[in-house]
């Protein structure tokens, strides 16, 4: 084989290869990406069922309610909420420990299913320090409407 | 007054670092000028860096209050070793951190005996370069020096995450090598911009690539323990933007670790070489710009402001695109031979080069995504933890074969076939370690079962290997063993110690989360946990919920622990406190929540985890840095 066509073979078959593997690659992140949305946004859409999504706003006041249920003979806290945006407002279900900077009145961001009118949340997320709000609140303007 | 000085100090460190470029610009124009030896210049930078970080340390312990980053960031109340740690516990400081790092690295250059003068002035002419540019940016954007006017009587505290040992040296370490690389792209810049076509800039490199990555290294595992403890989640690994930002240049980093080999031993791959270099500083780069920036949702977020971000951009633009505009530049520039064969030792690492790029591609991709379609799709997404788990595994594996058979390939060229009888004894043995790991698993998710297979063959493969050496050369005392096959050993161990933990702590862990009511019993795996009760506890600035659990195995009492939750009298702020039990089969790992407050009972809220083989990985770290300090013990000993 002549060098010149050796090169190019080489050359065609690792651009094939790169091509392949970005498909593959973006492919698979569409499949993993988590939408966010406020409590409005989230109620336009008619096609986010059992599709994994972040939904993020405020805690609304005296909105905090929680319960005691048995699951698998284990006891455990099963707590209802009400995300707002001062606009809309989505009420959230969620089993577990809250992270420690939950409270109301504050910016939160929860991830999980939006189902009939109810939001079953699998994580709530934590923050790290209490200045801090992730960027996707703030354009939210939580704060001027509080 | 001591802030004064502080800032004084920063601005005579930009003015002499500004020689870094002015001296060739000015030396083009006029041969004679010879305004400063750039050798004595990094030592003067390095001395008022040095002096400017005392300054601000000063501050932060006597609780200068007038310094708006003390009175964010430091108390009264604070012990007096966080009130030092406070320094790099916020953004101004952590970045005079960085440039007292870059400085440091600059003055041991400068100290290290090189023969080849040319390149040793011309990198500091870069390194110099590079300090201006960091030290412009500190003193435009982020001046740890800034007076608040009128003076607080009391800071707001030290955020009560960064209270804590493992962030005493996290962030020190992790800048050591980040920053290690700087003197790494320095070098690669000025040879490509200066033209010297002198194959010997390899062994100029080579230690700096190998201390910087050790202390990368250690840096990250030294994050992610924190992580493990200190954020009562239970996991040691996030893909928090923040951690993908640091295993970016990880991965190149050790990819360049491998390829110097190759360069400097069969004078091979020269200029990937030095473009390997360059990227690794610019994903260093690229993690400072996503972190201080704010661009990401991450952890790591500080409050920001948007001057840093655009400023750090530049510099990002400035220092990638003079990097690669001059690789581009300067076309063919060292003889070509670039004839490698798959088959071979050059082979097997250029395969381990591609797949690690590609891993940093990937991952790279991943975490920046959010961040374009946020500014093209207007659409606010994040990528989740799966999707960088599906993408590691199926890079991961090809990998983990080239580790294993990749050392027992000849240099130049070796046949297939020949290496395959070479190694029936080890083909057998892997034989034997799989179907004992298999049975040992037996029950275990496949993917699991795979991993540990694959990570015990690394290990077996490299004692293989050392043992090999060792009965080649009957006389050989333990002494006498060459660092390069100790560090390959203890590196290669490393990882797959590394895979086996991270195997049993993200697939194997168990979970349970309840009210748990006073001695009432938990089990998980092995273990019951009994529960005896939440006793308040005062530390210096905090005082703590402190509950006890007594584990008890096979029914006799081991230990108890103390899991707590802090609250912070200043700051307003809780932080929860695990307890571990750390065993070699895995961690009991336990956190509490709050107080159940529907009835009157006194039931809290508890998270008890088993991950099994968490310890491995804290090993499997220790060791890839033991091996790349060897490394780095070997090449020094060469004299340059």
């Amino acid at each position: 084989m002549k060098p010149k066509t050796k090169r190019l073979i080489t050359l065609s078959s690792s651009l094939f290869l790169f091509g392949v593997g970005c498909i593959i690659l973006f492919y698979n992140l569409r499949g993993n990406l988590v939408f966010f949305y406020s409590p409005t946004e989230l109620l336009e859409k008619s096609d986010v069922n059992s599709q994994k999504v972040r939904l993020g706003g405020m805690v609304k006041k005296e909105s905090i309610f929680k319960e005691m249920v048995l699951q698998d003979n284990f006891k455990i806290q099963k707590i209802t909420f009400v995300i707002t945006d001062f606009e809309n407002e989505i009420q959230v279900n969620y089993k577990g420990i809250l992270p420690d900077l939950f409270k109301e009145g504050q910016g939160v961001v929860v991830e999980g299913n939006y189902e009939d009118n109810l939001f079953n949340a699998i994580n709530v997320l934590a923050k790290h320090d209490e200045n801090y709000m992730p960027p996707e609140l703030k354009d939210l303007n939580l704060e001027a409407s509080n | 007054m001591v802030a004064e000085f502080g800032i004084y100090f920063l601005i005579l460190t930009l003015v002499f670092s500004s020689f870094g470029f002015l001296q060739p610009i000015l030396s083009n124009i006029n041969k004679n000028i010879l305004l400063f030896s750039q050798e004595k210049l990094s030592v003067l930078i390095f001395t008022f860096t040095l002096l400017s970080f005392f300054c601000l340390a000063y501050s932060f312990i006597i609780s200068d209050f007038s310094l708006n980053v003390v009175v964010n960031n430091s108390n009264t109340q604070l012990p007096i070793i966080y009130k030092i740690t406070g320094v790099w516990g916020n953004h101004e400081g952590s970045i005079l951190l960085w440039l007292l790092v870059m400085t440091f690295f600059g003055f041991l250059f400068s100290i290290q005996n090189i023969k080849n003068k040319d390149i040793k002035i011309k990198t500091l002419y870069v390194q110099n370069t590079l300090i201006f540019l960091i030290g412009l940016f500190i003193v435009l954007t982020s001046n740890p020096f800034e007076r608040s006017f009128p003076p607080e009587i009391e800071g707001s505290d030290l955020n009560p995450l960064l209270q804590d040992p493992g962030l005493i040296i996290h962030p020190p370490l992790l800048y050591l090598g980040y920053v290690g690389f700087s003197i790494v792209y320095s070098i690669s810049l000025a040879v490509l911009l200066f033209k010297i076509k002198k194959d010997d800039f390899v062994n100029v490199l080579r230690p700096w690539v190998f201390a910087s990555w050790t202390f990368l290294t250690l840096g990250i595992g030294l994050g992610s323990w924190w992580a493990y403890y200190e954020l009562g989640w239970g996991g040691f690994w996030f893909w928090d933007p923040v951690e993908n930002a640091s295993l970016l240049p990880w991965l190149t980093a050790s990819a360049l670790l491998h390829t110097i080999l190759i360069s400097s031993k069969r004078k091979l791959l020269l200029k990937w070489t030095l473009l390997l270099s360059i990227i690794t500083f610019t994903l260093s780069l690229l993690g400072t710009f996503l972190v201080r920036s704010g661009v990401l949702i991450s952890v790591h977020a500080f409050a920001n402001d948007p001057s840093r971000g655009l400023f750090i951009l530049l510099l990002l633009l400035l220092v990638t695109g003079a990097g690669l505009f001059f690789y581009i530049k300067s076309g063919s520039f060292f003889p070509k031979k670039n004839n490698i064969n798959l088959i071979s030792k050059e082979g097997a690492i250029s395969l381990n080069n591609i797949f690690m790029l590609t891993l940093s591609f990937t991952i790279l991709l991943g975490t920046v995504y959010p961040l374009f379609s946020g500014v093209i799709f207007n659409t606010k997404i994040s990528v989740g933890a799966p999707f960088f788990n599906s993408i590691l595994a199926p890079i991961i594996f090809p990998l983990v074969i080239g580790m294993i058979f990749g050392p027992f390939l000849k240099w130049g060229n070796d046949d297939f076939f020949n290496l395959i009888n070479r190694l029936k004894v080890l083909l057998f043995i892997f034989f034997i370690v799989a179907l004992f790991v298999w049975y040992l698993n037996f029950g275990g998710p496949i993917l699991s079962i795979i991993f540990f297979i694959f990570s015990s063959w690394i290990v077996t493969s490299s004692l293989f290997e050392f043992t090999k050496f060792i009965s080649l050369k009957p006389k050989l005392t333990f002494k006498k063993v060459p660092l390069k096959n100790l560090s390959q050993l203890t590196a290669h161990i490393g990882i797959g110690l590394l895979i086996i933990g991270a195997t049993g702590t993200s697939i194997l862990k168990k979970e349970k989360i309840q009210f748990q009511d006073p001695n009432q019993i938990i089990s998980i795996s092995k273990f019951d946990v009994k529960f005896m009760g939440v006793n308040n506890v005062e530390g210096p600035n905090y005082i703590s919920e402190m509950g006890e659990f007594k584990i008890y195995q096979n029914g006799e009492y081991i230990k108890s622990l103390y899991p707590e939750r802090r609250f912070y009298n200043s700051s307003d702020q809780i932080t929860t406190e695990a307890a571990i039990y750390s065993t070699i089969f895995g961690d009991l790992y336990i956190a509490i929540g709050d107080k159940n407050s529907l009835n009157d009972s006194q039931s809290w809220t508890t998270r008890i985890w088993f991950n099994p083989f968490t310890l491995w990985i804290w090993i499997g770290v220790f060791l890839l840095s033991l091996g790349g300090a060897l490394s780095l013990i070997k090449t020094l000993r060469i004299k340059n």
